[in-house]
């Protein structure tokens, strides 16, 4: 079973019984001393065991090495990004769109002029 | 959640790990969890650019501020780390292993760093019983070049890299760019998720639950 506790919780009913919320502390009851526990380095060492690190992807991002001057502050495109591709269909797109662009501008030039 | 009767307890921790996992890449994305940490690292005088300075000082606060409380038997309590930090800034926290490492790695993970949760063993019985925490710093440091750094949370004196005996580990990463919907907004095993009574409790739904759920009556 499982529970997942929402974000916010709802108020507490307290049917006009307000319980005291801050006794004393009770302090000294504890039963074991949780200090003073062995360690070591042994998670460590089996994290970045590289057959670990393999099995589950643990691979290091690299970081890009930086641009040279100017280069730096421009963002990168595809140079062929823009390009008409003219051997394709892309052609005839371009014309008839041209065309059709052509007719709209002639119709409001002449709309508005004569 | 529930599981077939034949179900062993190392598979069924692995699963709650998954969802543990999920329940981090929420965390880290949240503006909430953000800004406590930025909080946390600036009281602590930490400077810009020191890695090692804001993971040790995030895993003190976590050390020292979450105060460990196991779970019923046979039930597991997972808390947002959004839940578990207003807990804490109320003073009525209560987590345990789990819990810490969704808090911490999402704090962490919200100031940029890869972080994983690790299931180990950790009494050598060959059984995966505890979950640490882990973390790599970009930049290579003098202390551990670029290893990933296991952290141990739930006891106050252990220092970055330090852990109690471990024989097995399984470490799962958080991916900061997944594109699933929030765990709190997904149907697991009959609680009201998108387009159910997700309302907190105050009457506010999310809108895109909202509008989730409106699609889904319309259909």
């Amino acid at each position: 079973m499982s529970w997942f506790g929402a974000d916010e919780e709802k108020q507490e009913m307290t049917n006009a019984f307000v319980p005291n919320l801050d006794p004393a502390p009770v302090e000294n009851l504890g039963n074991s001393n949780m200090m003073n526990i062995p360690k070591d380095d042994s998670a460590l060492q089996l994290i970045n065991d590289p057959a670990t690190k393999q099995a589950f992807g643990l691979g290091s991002a690299p970081i890009p090495p930086p641009r040279r001057g100017l280069g730096k502050a421009v963002p990168k495109f595809n140079k062929s990004v823009g390009d008409i591709q003219w051997k394709t269909g892309e052609t005839w797109g371009v014309l008839i769109g041209g065309a059709a662009l052509g007719m709209i501008a002639m119709t409001v030039w002449n709309r508005f002029t004569k | 959640m529930k599981f077939g009767p034949g179900t062993t307890p190392e598979h069924r921790f692995k699963h709650v790990v998954h969802l543990l996992v999920q329940l981090i890449e929420d965390g880290l994305r949240d503006e909430y969890v953000r800004r406590k940490a930025v909080e946390i690292v600036n009281r602590a005088g930490i400077r810009g650019h020191d890695e090692l300075g804001e993971i040790r000082a995030i895993t003190k606060w976590v050390q020292h501020n979450v105060v460990y409380r196991k779970d019923p038997i046979n039930v597991e309590y997972f808390q947002t780390a959004r839940r578990l930090i207003k807990d804490v800034e109320a003073g009525r926290s209560a987590a345990d292993c789990d819990d810490f490492v969704i808090v911490w790695a999402s704090m962490l993970g919200a100031l940029g760093y890869e972080v994983a949760a690790v299931i180990v063993d950790s009494n050598g019985d060959g059984m995966l019983n505890h979950v640490m925490g882990a973390v790599k710093t970009f930049a290579p440091t003098p202390q551990y070049g670029n290893k990933w750094i296991p952290c141990e949370l739930i006891f106050t004196d252990f220092d970055l890299g330090q852990s109690v005996k471990i024989s097995q580990v399984y470490p799962l990463t958080a991916d900061a760019n997944t594109t699933r919907l929030p765990i709190m907004m997904q149907k697991l095993a009959g609680l009201g998720g998108v387009g159910g009574n997700s309302s907190n409790g105050n009457g506010y739904t999310h809108p895109i639950a909202r509008m989730l759920g409106a699609i889904r009556r319309s259909k």
